[in-house]
């Protein structure tokens, strides 16, 4: 369909095309002129009596080629500007040259061109330039937009880090990076521009009255339009095919593809027909879910009472999402289920979904089950009226304050009129609990409810989902945090590579797991080591720090008079809740956001604030490693070059040096050489993070800063780049910076512990008696594993 | 952000780029290297015209000043007289504004459920056939300019097969509908295409979001699934869309105007710049382009209501 689409579009622009180019080499001397509109000649004769047939061969060129050179006219002023807007880390250069641009946008661009015609001399030139001034505020917006992110993202900033080349980061890595955005807009641009040289031409804006140009024959001919209609008909259907044709050829926006629909309409709600069952509430026999070439889910069979909660672990890939959509009856375009599912007597198969009501979802961004649009109340109380449509208006209302009650949401006014962007995640994932509790649910999907959360809200979680199966609802918690699993579940079903490889009781898999897997994904964080010799000379001081974010306008400060002090060898962890400023803090310290004041000393030396003006020594002894590992790699270049470029830059080895020294820090993390001469999409999210490791272990830095390193990674994953972590500190010396949350990485890793709550240090000391006893409330909080001492503190 | 606040810096936004506006209208009109009214006059260079033209436009006086008193007789709504009729500009443009906006309104009328509606029908079957004629017909017909069409369509219905009125020549539109049959089709063409695929293309996403078969699990289905959860979502890029489809409506109907010999702004605009007449120019691009603003800002408006996460001044 869609070659069919392009071909067409090809054999349309064929003509006019051809016309353009060939027309005039093709046309003959012009001949006398005869009567006006008369029958002579192929196509007859024109308003002053000139042959239609010449003038076609002849008109198609001007519309061609000042459509060309107006949209190259415009590349030419639009990219560069777009991309010095985008670079430029002054906002007021952004703003000088955006602000007049977006005003120019504000002008009907026809209006703007009779404008500027009426006040220019006539001519082709002109026509181009005004047609380039107007195609290029879109083309420097669409550059600035696609150049922005990458020019101000972690690739660019670990590039900045090792003061990579200006070549390698402005075409090399910005210019690679846009030159598809912009290539796939270069067709609606021209398509633009031809459209307004047209329509000038018939206006006669920039060409003189009597040119040969089709456009100028539509005008000029349809005084005539009864007697001679060709002399219009043509050149106006020649200039329509120029249209068609090059927007037929050039589309490539448009989605095409016969996807078939997701999922089939589910069966009218019946609410009444719900007895209760006796038996298992969910039982699974055999499930296994497939693609054309790979097996996603191999034959698990669950059964589970209303009341239990069954965990599901495995790592990231194992095939815990599809087999939680399966028991809803989804899949993803393209895979094919069999097994049987069934759901409170009811058999669960992609055509007959649960009961709509009975399974609620609760997605890992729960936002994403929200309707961003509407009034979180007026939701509420959509569901409740659905799921009882004879009763009052009051009793609804009741309905919803008791459910929110359940879920410990207020049920105000106020709070019913907000909107879902403006509660906090863990208010959000209470709603769609609410929705799935109003709607009647009996089983509650849960997946990954706590990953990349604090363990302050972690118990909340975990406080949330007992409840829920005090109250008879059967619970199906997908995730990889084995604290929450220890805390409430009651069934472990544990997912390796779709299969299920151990399947039990809560209590008797955590005791005794069967499997290797299984041990290793329960493995409780290796032992701590004994405590590294290091010195007490603090070699990185941080004294009097302060940070602010601009937010819009206005200023906030992030982080306040922070002191701070980490001695040679130690690894110093900086903890606390998201948002306190433990990241702004690290790149503070690594020269990536400017202080306001304060002070960063790395051996009595101080260090400028901003890391381009550091010297290239000093960059190299501190050294960052992103959260993201992946965004942090420049994705058109091989990970070996990426990880050689702080040896190269920052210690002037040779190539064949810097080559050498990265080879041989990417298999000390463990990465073979015929992964690493690969670009970074070919390697899985732990292989990253390791050569994130790497890199920035090229330049020997003496300082190395870890901004939560593993979150997000299965717990397999995570213990071995953290005995990695460990490893090399040990063996060369390093002195670390751990930023994170999460208390096995703290444990692991630290000798001393800072925390930090809303920009400020609250407690502080060393690590081994801020684990065990705390003094500060968030600390133990935050840092204790019994969640009966975690009482939560408030925190604004 | 609330709404009122973001409305607040909107609003300030949009007045400053009215007044960025007229610098440039008047930059671009008066402050002209050269004698401007040695250009105007054009061609008749006699002496006295020049003087003429001189004294009424205050060339003797410096740039900014003239400026500014423009600027206060345009807030007092004084838009001056015209170099050619030497009429009050304000009366001419009452005169024509009648037909450019019956012509916009009734376009707009027509084309937002028409749109809004194939691109939902587009959307109930992905890769259905319809799904596959409607986006095939609107690519194709996205860059057709409006003159050709124009031109074709009269060459085919008005006088090859004599159906409908060639022109409105004459013609009262009011009191003879027909003849605004034509032109609301070649106004309609273009905009058509980009409302209905952006409807279609947020209505698939919405289907397809997390959010609607959230509502589907909790057994909302139909067209209120449709219409309340969502069609919301997916109309707020359509609503921006539709506030510079506006933009193109004052461009096409300049066109439309000049082939269909409709006496409205477009006409207007064009005689205006055929015949040099810079207050009426200038008149004419304050007048469309506060309109544009105020169309933006509105549709900015609504765009933040139906996608609160926005919440930046652009």
């Amino acid at each position: 369909m869609r070659r069919l689409r392009t071909l067409t579009g090809a054999a349309v622009l064929t003509v006019p095309l051809a016309l353009a180019v060939f027309g005039p080499m093709l046309a003959s001397e012009p001949g006398d002129r005869v009567f006006p509109f008369s029958g002579d000649g192929v196509l007859g004769t024109d308003f002053v009596g000139r042959d239609v047939g010449q003038q076609v061969l002849l008109g198609g060129r001007s519309v061609v080629l000042v459509a060309v050179g107006a949209t190259l006219l415009a590349y030419l002023i639009g990219v560069p500007a777009g991309l010095l807007a985008a670079s430029s880390r002054r906002r007021w250069v952004d703003e000088l040259l955006m602000r007049p641009l977006d005003l120019t946008l504000a002008v009907p661009s026809l209006l703007l061109l009779i404008l500027l015609a009426a006040t220019a001399p006539p001519g082709p030139l002109t026509l181009v330039g005004i047609v380039a001034l107007i195609g290029l505020p879109e083309i420097a917006r669409i550059t600035r937009a696609a150049a922005l992110p990458l020019a101000h993202g972690p690739a660019m900033e670990a590039m900045r880090l090792y003061r990579e080349t200006w070549w390698r980061r402005g075409p090399g890595y910005v210019g690679t990076g846009i030159r598809r955005v912009l290539l796939a807009d270069a067709g609606v641009r021209f398509i633009g521009a031809v459209y307004l040289v047209a329509t000038a031409s018939f206006l006669g804006i920039g060409v003189a009255p009597d040119a040969a140009d089709w456009a100028v024959m539509v005008d000029r001919n349809r005084t005539g339009l009864f007697l001679q209609p060709w002399a219009v008909a043509v050149p106006a259907a020649l200039i329509i095919c120029l249209a068609v044709g090059l927007n037929l050829v050039t589309d490539r926006m448009l989605i095409s593809g016969a996807v078939p629909s997701p999922s089939t309409p589910p069966a009218p709600a019946t609410t009444e027909d719900r007895e209760p069952v006796s038996g298992p509430l969910l039982h699974v026999q055999d499930l296994t879910a497939t693609t054309v070439d790979r097996t996603l889910v191999d034959g698990v069979s669950v059964s589970l009472q209303a009341g239990e909660i069954l965990a599901v672990i495995g790592a990231s890939g194992s095939g815990k999402t599809t087999t939680a959509r399966a028991l809803l009856g989804e899949v993803t375009p393209g895979v094919t289920l069999t097994g049987t599912v069934t759901l409170a007597g009811r058999p669960v198969t992609t055509a007959t979904p649960p009961v709509p009501g009975t399974a609620g979802y609760v997605p890992q961004q729960p936002a994403a089950a929200l309707h961003p649009v509407r009034r979180i109340g007026a939701v509420l109380h959509e569901i409740a009226r659905h799921h009882a449509p004879g009763d009052s208006r009051i009793a609804h209302r009741r309905a919803v304050t008791a459910v929110l009650d359940r879920v410990s949401l207020p049920a105000d006014r106020r709070f019913l009129r907000r909107f879902p962007h403006q509660l906090s995640g863990g208010q959000q994932q209470r709603l769609v609990i609410a929705h799935a509790l109003l709607a009647h649910a009996v089983l509650l999907i849960a997946d990954e409810p706590t990953t990349g959360q604090d363990a302050l809200t972690r118990n909340d979680v975990a406080r949330e989902l007992t409840k829920l199966a005090r109250e008879g609802i059967a619970v199906v918690l997908l995730s990889h945090d084995l604290h929450l699993v220890r805390a409430v579940a009651d069934q472990i079903l544990v997912l390796h590579r779709g299969a299920a490889v151990e399947h039990g009781r809560a209590a008797e898999v955590l005791a005794a797991p069967r499997q290797r897997h299984t041990r290793e994904l329960l493995a409780p964080p290796p032992a701590r080591p004994v405590a590294a010799v290091g010195e007490d000379r603090p070699l990185l001081r941080v004294t009097g720090l302060s940070a602010v974010h601009r937010d819009g306008g206005r200023r906030r400060e992030v982080i306040r008079e922070i002191d701070l002090a980490v001695a040679a060898g130690r690894c110093l962890a900086v903890v606390g809740r998201s948002g306190s400023g433990k990241t702004t803090l690290a790149r503070c310290v690594a020269g990536l956001h400017p202080a306001r004041t304060g002070q960063v000393a790395l051996d009595g030396h101080h260090l400028a604030a901003h890391l381009d003006s550091r010297q290239p020594h000093e960059l190299g002894a501190v050294q960052y490693v992103f959260q993201d590992a992946r965004a942090s790699f420049n994705p058109y270049r091989t990970v070996l070059d990426q990880t050689a470029g702080p040896a190269r830059r920052l210690r002037n080895a040779t190539p064949e040096q810097a080559r050498r020294t990265a080879l041989h820090l990417l298999e000390r993390v463990g990465l073979a050489e015929h992964t690493v001469t690969q670009r970074p999409d070919r390697l899985s999210g732990g292989e990253l993070h390791r050569a994130a490791l790497a890199r920035a272990l090229a330049s020997e830095p003496r300082v190395l800063i870890c901004d939560e390193t593993t979150a997000g990674l299965d717990s397999v994953t995570q213990h071995g780049i953290l005995t990695l972590l460990d490893d090399l500190r040990r063996s060369l010396a390093l002195t670390l910076i751990v930023i994170s949350h999460d208390r096995d990485v703290v444990a692991q890793l630290a000798d001393q512990i800072v925390v930090l709550d809303n920009g400020a240090v609250v407690d502080r000391g060393p690590a081994e008696l801020l684990l065990t006893h705390a003094h500060h409330p968030l600390t133990s909080a935050l840092l204790h594993t019994d969640p009966a001492t975690a009482a939560a503190p408030s925190n604004p | 952000m609330s709404l009122p606040r973001y409305a607040a810096g909107r609003s300030l936004l949009g007045l400053g780029q009215v007044a960025g506006i007229t610098a440039i209208v008047f930059v671009l009109t008066e402050a002209l290297p050269g004698d401007a009214a040695v250009v105007i006059a054009g061609d008749q260079p006699d002496p006295a015209r020049i003087a003429a033209i001189r004294a009424d436009l205050d060339l003797d006086r410096p740039a900014w000043q003239r400026y500014l008193d423009w600027l206060t007789d345009l807030l007092r709504g004084d838009l001056g007289v015209s170099l050619i009729s030497q009429r009050p500009i304000v009366d001419r443009l009452a005169d024509s504004a009648g037909a450019t906006l019956l012509l916009a309104a009734v376009t707009l009328l027509v084309l937002v459920p028409l749109a809004v509606a194939l691109g939902m029908l587009a959307a109930r079957r992905e890769g259905g056939r319809l799904d596959r004629t409607v986006s095939a017909v609107s690519v194709a017909l996205y860059a057709v300019p409006e003159f050709a069409l124009a031109i074709l369509l009269i060459a085919v219905f008005g006088v090859r097969l004599g159906w409908l009125p060639p022109t409105a020549f004459g013609a009262d539109l009011l009191a003879q509908p027909s003849v605004l049959v034509l032109p609301l089709l070649v106004l309609l063409a273009r905009p058509i295409c980009t409302i209905s695929r952006l409807t279609r293309a947020g209505m698939i996403d919405a289907l397809r979001g997390e959010h609607v078969r959230h509502a589907r699990r909790l057994g909302i289905t139909g067209s209120r699934l449709w219409l309340r959860h969502a069609l919301p979502g997916a109309l707020a890029p359509v609503v921006q869309q539709l506030a510079r489809t506006t933009d193109w409506l004052l461009g096409g109907v300049i066109v439309v105007e000049a082939v269909f010999v409709i006496p409205g702004l477009g006409t207007a605009l064009v005689d205006a710049v055929a015949t040099r007449d810079i207050p009426t120019v200038q008149a004419l691009c304050v007048l469309v382009a506060v309109t544009t603003v105020l169309v933006n800002l509105a549709a900015d408006l609504v765009a933040f209501r139906l996608a609160p996460r926005i919440g930046v001044v652009r």
